[in-house]
């Protein structure tokens, strides 16, 4: 029947066709692109991907991980040791750096017992702690004792790595969609709303959160692998930059977090205007961009999505928590 | 006897709040479980579901052991519940909620199509007296019935061996009251379980449970057939007073 | 040895000061704010601004601190209030926004250079206990440190003002059914924040150099004092941050470099063992495990 496609039900494959036909769209960029802005919308998928992965653990499950940057910084330390060191293939490197950052999650999935403010922090400390050691570590500073970094040399066109991004962006779309739409999916909706309930019902809540957060981890990693090589030289300082971390939350709040496509629509418009704005004001954009969060949060305090009623009717959707349980106390 | 529990106890901080308690539920039928405010009625319910570890005692379904196990390995084992302050999913329809029921049913199959999802779950809300217009209606705008029924609906939708129905018929209305043990009587009869039955709408108690154990103070003063149970001297002077003047 | 230990007792002051006012704002409206680090820097800057126009050192800070409880305050009414009513998670990135723009704004007004303010006489002056020298700076910071513990300990256990900011920081809704003026006690609760840790800031930029882009680690620093005492215990934030201040003192002078990272190891391996924190104020009986 046609009114199963709100909500958590999703309609799998409906999804999926519209990921793959995005994904098609994307790979025709190099075509109409020029050099400029395919790299502009490299950068653009990066952040986006990293997004979506953090709203897989921040929206869809509750938990705010502050330190999300810590598996795109892994990822690209993975591929630089595995491919400078020991001269690994550059393709099994990326994947290298999100079976990583994947198996890191793991390890770090007893954190995901600690509170929300807890969490946040705790995964903010290991960023923190990640970024001075490195540097430090023999086997993570870099090929020769002096150096600080890692250096690639040039292995692919800038093409190459376009096509590569659209396609690990769509790969990461259709896992969420897949997990989405089964019953560990289900159960982060359970989970989301109340952490009892769901128990009380029979959701196995750690593990839950557990795959989630192990998902959210693996393509975040591939990515940090693709972008270290397509970058020519990563560092400590840069990559483990705590604004790797914090831009995906705010994209994804400011788009609606807890949805499919607000991590997406959020990233693309704000990364487009801070684009803009750099081009325009460069001595200005940060303070501008910074009043236009502050004026967005105000105007728009649910993200964006809460105001596309019936376009994401097709998409899962929360609606503002307030309505919601207003309207059953005054029901009742 | 499918539910044994066994001089279970808890305190919190220095308080006593469950002594001793032992009591069986059978297979089928419906057992109520009653006393006065604070006897410690949702406790016990907290501790078979295992969201309490019991100081002392144990809970077993059918032979197995239920006291350590974590809330949703009991419910996998068959245990269902409803809650006294009704959770579900506020943000997401009816259909849903059910849905996160039916999800968690492993009789269904580890791997399950989605459509045998779908059909299970309309099963149960049909079940309940649920009519298709109101499936997609958002749970937050439901009035009180429906909550109780969806809260039903996703119990039952565990397919359970025991149902803990903690204050189901609270909020309602004496019809919608009546609506709501009809509902109990009739799954009763055409599904094997058995159920324990908390409410403080005495009359409501009467009217489906053979038998009853009473708790006050987190101590049985009776176990045993309904009729007998408000004719004891015991019952009577726990609820109107003997105990708290 | 002592002496490090009470030095880094001294140093830790500073960050209870700031701890703090996260704590008070955290417990009470019950947001994170990440513009907490603003006030601290805009503390410091202001200071340094009164102090090299010809002011009293000391006239400086104080000065500086009403400013910027003014401040915290604008940025409560203005923006804040309107967010935190539809939802408590737009104030992060609210609170993010507002940082930003003070940054950059600060950055325009007062030159993006560092800071460090050398008053003759001031910062080189010791005073001695227990036979040993110790910066003045710092003994007086942590005498005030104490005397607001002091006051806060005091203000919250004993006075009715105290017990209506925590039952409003507990149950809102239950306070302003009980016909608390919760508004104004949020505006209470935002001018001590931003007092205390303007002052906090203030009395730092003597001590060390401060710059634009530090507001992010005292933001951090705040919380993790916070987080590590355990949310909602004003005492356990003083003795965490004096226990951080011990361990980031002693890590500077024997593991050089690595001061920061041990401090995150820590806090990681206590958030393991202990989520709760060190001195938790309530217990969780919700569940047993």
């Amino acid at each position: 029947m046609a009114t199963w496609n709100k909500g958590i039900f999703l309609n799998r494959n409906r999804y999926l066709l519209v990921a793959l036909a995005g994904a098609l769209a994307l790979c025709l960029g190099p075509a109409f692109l020029d050099s400029y802005w395919l790299k502009f919308v490299s950068f653009l998928i990066i952040s986006l991907i990293i997004a979506c992965s953090w709203n897989l653990i921040g929206g869809y499950c509750g938990y705010f991980s502050f330190g999300h940057g810590l598996f795109f910084g892994i990822g690209a330390y993975t591929i630089a040791v595995a491919v400078l060191r020991f001269n690994v293939n550059p393709y099994a490197g990326m994947l290298l750096g999100g079976l990583v950052s994947a198996a890191l999650a793991l390890v770090m999935s007893p954190m995901l017992r600690l509170k929300g403010f807890n969490f946040a922090l705790t995964t903010l400390a290991l960023l923190e702690a990640t970024k001075v050691i490195f540097p430090k570590w023999e086997f993570t500073r870099g090929m020769k004792s002096w150096d600080l970094g890692w250096s690639f040399p040039p292995l692919m066109s800038d093409t190459r790595y376009y096509l590569l991004l659209v396609l690990v962006f769509f790969l990461m779309l259709a896992s969420h969609i897949v997990f989405l739409s089964s019953r560990l999916g289900f159960a982060t909706a359970a989970l989301k709303e109340d952490e009892l309930m769901a128990r009380g019902i029979g959701v196995n809540t750690m593990l839950t959160r557990v795959c989630a957060f192990v998902l959210s981890a693996f393509w975040v990693g591939v990515t940090g692998a693709i972008y270290a090589p397509m970058i020519t030289y990563i560092s400590s300082q840069a990559i483990f930059s705590l604004s790797w971390s914090v831009k995906p939350i705010i994209v994804s709040i400011f788009g609606g977090i807890g949805t499919l496509t607000g991590p997406i629509l959020g990233g693309a418009i704000l990364i487009f205007i801070d684009q803009l704005l750099w081009e325009r004001f460069l001595e200005y954009h940060t303070l501008i961009y910074g009043v236009l969060l502050v004026a967005i949060v105000m105007f728009l305090p649910d993200g964006l999505l809460s105001h596309y009623d019936r376009v994401t009717s097709m998409f899962r959707r929360y609606p503002p928590a307030q309505e919601a349980k207003e309207s059953h106390a005054s029901a009742s | 006897m499918l539910l044994r529990v066994d001089k279970v106890s808890i305190s919190f901080g220095g308080a006593r709040i469950l002594s001793d308690v032992s009591f069986n539920v059978g297979a089928s039928g419906v057992k109520g479980l009653i006393g006065p405010n604070g006897a410690g009625k949702t406790s016990l319910f907290n501790i078979i579901t295992g969201f309490y570890r019991a100081d002392g005692g144990n809970v077993s379904l059918s032979g197995k052991d239920l006291t350590c196990l974590r809330p949703h390995v009991v419910v996998r084992k068959g245990v269902a519940r409803t809650f006294q302050k009704p959770s579900l999913a506020w943000h997401l329809t009816v259909f849903e909620n059910v849905l996160l029921g039916s999800m968690n049913n492993r009789g269904l199959g580890l791997v399950v199509r989605r459509s045998r999802l779908k059909e299970w779950t309309e099963k149960c809300l049909h079940m309940c007296g649920v009519p298709p217009e109101r499936w997609q209606e958002p749970m937050g705008r439901a009035g009180v019935l429906l909550v109780k029924k969806v809260e039903f609906a996703r119990a039952i939708s565990l397919s359970p061996m025991l149902i803990l129905l903690d204050e189901i018929c609270s909020g309602l209305s004496h019809d919608e009251t009546d609506e709501m043990l009809d509902l109990l009587r009739e799954y009763g009869d055409r599904n094997r379980c058995g159920v324990l039955f908390v409410e403080h709408d005495l009359r409501a108690v009467q009217k489906i449970c053979r038998d009853v154990v009473v708790l006050d103070f987190g101590v049985v003063i009776y176990d045993g057939d309904i009729r007998g149970a408000f004719s004891d001297r015991r019952v009577v002077e726990a609820y109107i007073g003997g105990a708290d003047a | 040895m002592i002496y490090f230990v009470l030095l880094g007792v001294m140093k830790g002051a500073i960050f209870a000061l700031a701890g703090w006012g996260f704590s008070i704002i955290l417990g009470i409206l019950g947001i994170v704010n990440f513009s907490h680090g603003i006030f601290f820097i805009l503390g410091g800057y202001l200071t340094f601004t009164f102090a090299k126009a010809g002011l009293n050192p000391w006239l400086a800070i104080l000065a500086a601190s009403f400013l910027v409880s003014v401040y915290a305050l604008a940025i409560q009414q203005f923006f804040i209030n309107r967010v935190m009513a539809r939802s408590h998670m737009m104030v992060l990135v609210l609170t993010l926004g507002l940082a930003i723009v003070a940054r950059e704004a600060m950055g325009l007004v007062f030159g993006y250079n560092e800071r460090l303010l050398v008053m003759e006489g001031v910062n080189e002056r010791t005073v001695t206990l227990f036979g040993n020298e110790f910066p003045l700076l710092e003994a007086i910071a942590f005498a005030l440190s104490a005397a607001i513990f002091g006051f806060f300990f005091y203000l919250f256990r004993y006075t009715a003002l105290g017990l209506r900011l925590r039952a409003i920081g507990e149950n809102t809704e239950i306070a302003r059914i009980l016909g608390m003026n919760v508004g104004r006690s949020y505006v209470l609760a935002m001018l001590l924040c931003g007092f205390w840790t303007g002052l906090a800031g203030g009395m730092t930029i003597f001590v060390l150099p401060m710059d634009l882009h530090q507001d992010v680690y005292w933001t951090v620093m705040s919380f993790l004092v916070v987080i590590v005492g355990g949310t909602g215990n004003l005492g356990g934030t003083f003795l965490s941050a004096i226990l951080i201040g011990i361990i980031l003192f002693l890590s500077s002078i024997y593991a050089r470099g690595y001061s920061d990272s041990i401090l995150y190891v820590l806090l990681f391996l206590l958030m393991l063992v202990k989520p709760t924190g060190l001195f938790p104020s309530k217990m969780v009986v919700e569940e047993r495990k």
